[in-house]
């Protein structure tokens, strides 16, 4: 069967460097500065203090890291603060071989989920607490056969006078190596 | 008029499409861009500009092109001049909302025609990287300051996907074998690989282990357009118009740290409110042909079981045995995808919407599938990990 | 319990890339030979300045550019005292909207005068050394 859709597509494809084309260069940085609202604005507070901080909503149970002032499934306020442990189990890892602007990294970085210990509460796969942050001690190899899967790690804190009040006041989550 | 559930006063009918090369850098303006997509599309169905009312644009925002107001300085290249004209935008996902904001306009006896147009110029963000824009995806307080690569999610959902499942690269491979052969019979295609195997995947560079750069769609430059008509309209256009059997579109969570990356809940609930709608009960049986997001090679997988065209990690083993191919019992893609064809963001989704429009008619060509096709379904997938939209078309 | 309030990011985009399309290349080009060009519909015979490779009114192509008398007349205008950032310039500027007799559209530029004035006749001011850019033109000053 020939001639089939779409006919003889249009558009010229042209070469890096070739005729004018315009760069224009960006003047100045785009400077933002967030407000971080009730929710993010304690629990970056607590980050400085050495602690995660969660909210958690009565009706259905659920317990919000990064914490939200509403449960948006009930559609109401969050009832409270809990404090979730600083350790938890990977949910899924991956190992990066590329830095956020796309060069090659000098030495692989691993990378993840961490579903979160709270202390009296037990999570399923469906909804859970948990932060996507870097994860130290796992090999390229654990990444690969996939044994970094369930494994549990723990989080390595900056030293107090480091920590500004930020996700990166952990620098990672460490694998615990019984 | 009812559907389950739905009132509305017009069936609607797609009656023309059009598509420009995808390629990675493309001279055209962004208007001329979508001019081209859009001609075509007329061309086909035999209309002119002055025959549309309403007008349904879909592109990214600014920081991509680089142009404020994006959607708004397409208009003119999209014959949105002096008409009821609307842009809409849910990341990747809006290829596919395009022709359901369309819909919604013709359904409901606002508009009789209407061209729903969807371009992006990837090639503008072009220092230090294309993909950098992506950067205001993330959560600026609790993710960005990580410094992350857009990848990571992927390769994050990826690894979870085949970790649940027990599906080895190998498998996620055959998918990109797959699409980028098929590409091979699309003219607009940006990645045609005739012979690509398995092997060449799977010593392609490693960026963010399990993903591979054979695993993932080139960002292209490029325009799709459709015509949607209502029935009364459609049948004086064409013999053969393909009616819009089922829409749907979920949003999920940004939160996405907090829910389960091994199944796409938000595709599934999409999917269900179009079948809902099409009286689709069995889709691996009612549905003839798909075309589902596969901007990743596994993400086909993933959106098959979403979809419900496979059972929870039945995918793997359906793209296995060859269901998937286009002589196979349940053709997906058989475009190319973006895989093969190309990832211009907002475009992406309404060629996929085009190849269904076509394969229905009998008109696509070397890439047409073998079984006969009533039904078709076309999805798209945007956003942080969030938004589903899914098209039900057929005859 | 303390709150942290904001949160500062920069972003830094360094540059984007924009293309002008194939007849817009062609009207640089002419700029860039010192000619002033529009670009002509087959269809309804309309003159679009900026050209573009589609009419507007009748979503033909449009292939052809032709040449436009370089004189000008200024619809509109108005006079710029700051700068981007809100500092008072050194030097006071006229920006105009231009028009050209029988073509659609037309040129912002700058307007090197003491008296500006709507329907003031104007023409180009090339450049010595041209790029391909509209400021191959460095202004317009009365004809």
């Amino acid at each position: 069967m020939t001639g089939g859709k779409p006919r003889s597509p249009r558009g010229t494809k042209y070469e890096k460097a070739e005729f004018p084309v315009f760069e224009f260069p960006v003047v100045g940085k785009a400077r933002y500065e967030y407000t971080t609202g009730e929710a993010l604005g304690r629990f970056l507070a607590g980050l400085k203090e050495g602690k995660i901080l969660g909210t958690y909503c009565a009706k259905c149970g659920r317990v919000f890291v990064p914490p939200r002032m509403y449960c948006s499934y009930c559609f109401r306020e969050v009832d409270g603060w809990v404090e979730a442990r600083d350790e938890g189990v990977v949910v899924t890892g991956v190992m990066s071989y590329i830095s956020a602007t796309r060069a090659r990294l000098e030495r692989p970085v691993a990378v993840g989920v961490v579903k979160l210990d709270v202390p009296g509460r037990q999570f399923d796969d469906h909804f859970f607490p948990g932060l996507m942050h870097y994860i130290c001690g796992a090999s390229e190899d654990d990444v690969k056969s996939m044994r970094i899967f369930g494994a549990r790690v723990k989080a390595r804190w900056r030293p107090p006078e480091q920590r500004t009040g930020s996700i990166t006041d952990i620098e990672c989550f460490e694998v615990v190596r019984p | 008029m009812t559907g389950r559930n739905l009132n509305f006063k017009h069936r609607v009918a797609a009656v023309g499409a059009g598509l420009t090369l995808f390629r990675s850098r493309m001279l055209e303006t962004p208007q001329e861009l979508a001019w081209l997509a859009a001609k075509q599309a007329l061309d086909e169905a035999g209309l002119t500009l002055k025959d549309i009312d309403c007008v349904v644009i879909g592109s990214a925002p600014d920081a991509f092109d680089g142009v404020h107001m994006k959607g708004e300085y397409l208009a003119e290249g999209a014959g949105g001049i002096h008409k009821p004209t609307v842009r809409v935008y849910v990341g990747g996902a809006t290829g596919v909302f395009v022709p359901i904001a369309a819909w919604w306009h013709v359904a409901s006896g606002l508009c009789r025609r209407v061209l729903a147009v969807a371009e992006e110029k990837m090639s503008h963000a072009a220092r230090p990287h294309a993909q950098y824009v992506f950067r205001y995806i993330w959560d600026p307080i609790v993710e960005k300051p990580l410094n992350p690569n857009l990848i990571w999610i992927f390769a994050m959902e990826m690894h979870r996907y085949m970790h649940k499942c027990g599906v080895k690269k190998e498998d996620v491979a055959l998918v990109s074998v797959k699409n980028k052969r098929n590409a091979c019979g699309h003219p607009s295609a940006q990645l045609c690989m005739p012979n690509i195997t398995v092997d060449d995947v799977l010593k392609s560079e490693v960026l963010v282990w399990p993903v591979q750069l054979l695993d993932i769609s080139p960002t292209s430059d490029g325009a799709a357009a459709v015509v949607l008509a209502s029935e009364e309209e459609a049948r004086r256009i064409t013999d053969t118009p393909v009616w819009i059997k089922g829409i749907g579109w979920t949003l999920d969570t940004t939160h996405w740290t907090n829910r389960d990356l091994a199944y796409p809940e938000y595709v599934r609930r999409a999917a269900e409110m179009a079948y809902r709608m099409a009286g689709i009960d069995n889709p691996r049986k009612q549905i003839d042909v798909a075309e589902p997001y596969d901007p990743f090679d596994y993400k086909e997988l993933h959106h098959m079981e979403g979809l419900g065209l496979a059972k929870k990690c039945e995918a793997p083993v359906l793209t296995r045995e060859g269901v998937t191919q286009r002589d196979g019992d349940l053709p997906i893609n058989p475009s190319g995808g973006l895989l093969g064809v190309g990832n211009p963001i907002a475009a992406a989704g309404l060629m996929k919407v085009a190849e269904i429009f076509w394969q229905v008619r009998g008109e696509a060509g070397e890439r047409q599938v073998k079984k006969p096709v009533y039904t078709g379904l076309a999805q798209a997938w945007g956003d942080l990990m969030q938004a589903g939209t899914v098209v039900v078309m057929g005859i | 319990m303390r709150r942290i309030k904001h949160f500062p990011e920069v972003m830094e985009i360094e540059a984007y890339v924009y293309t002008a399309g194939p007849i817009g290349t062609r009207w640089l080009e002419a700029l860039r030979a010192g000619r002033l060009t529009a670009a002509h519909c087959p269809k309804c015979g309309r003159l679009f300045m900026p050209p573009k490779m589609y009419c507007p009114y009748d979503f033909e192509e449009v292939k052809e550019l032709r040449e436009v008398e370089p004189v000008g007349v200024v619809e509109t205008y108005t006079v710029v005292e700051r700068d981007f950032y809100g500092e008072p310039l050194k030097e006071r500027k006229v920006l105009a909207f231009i028009r050209f007799p029988g073509v659609e559209g037309g040129l912002i530029h700058y307007v090197k005068t003491d008296r500006p004035r709507v329907g003031m006749r104007v023409k180009p001011k090339w450049r010595s050394e041209r790029k391909g850019l509209v400021t191959d033109i460095e202004y317009f000053e009365e004809a």
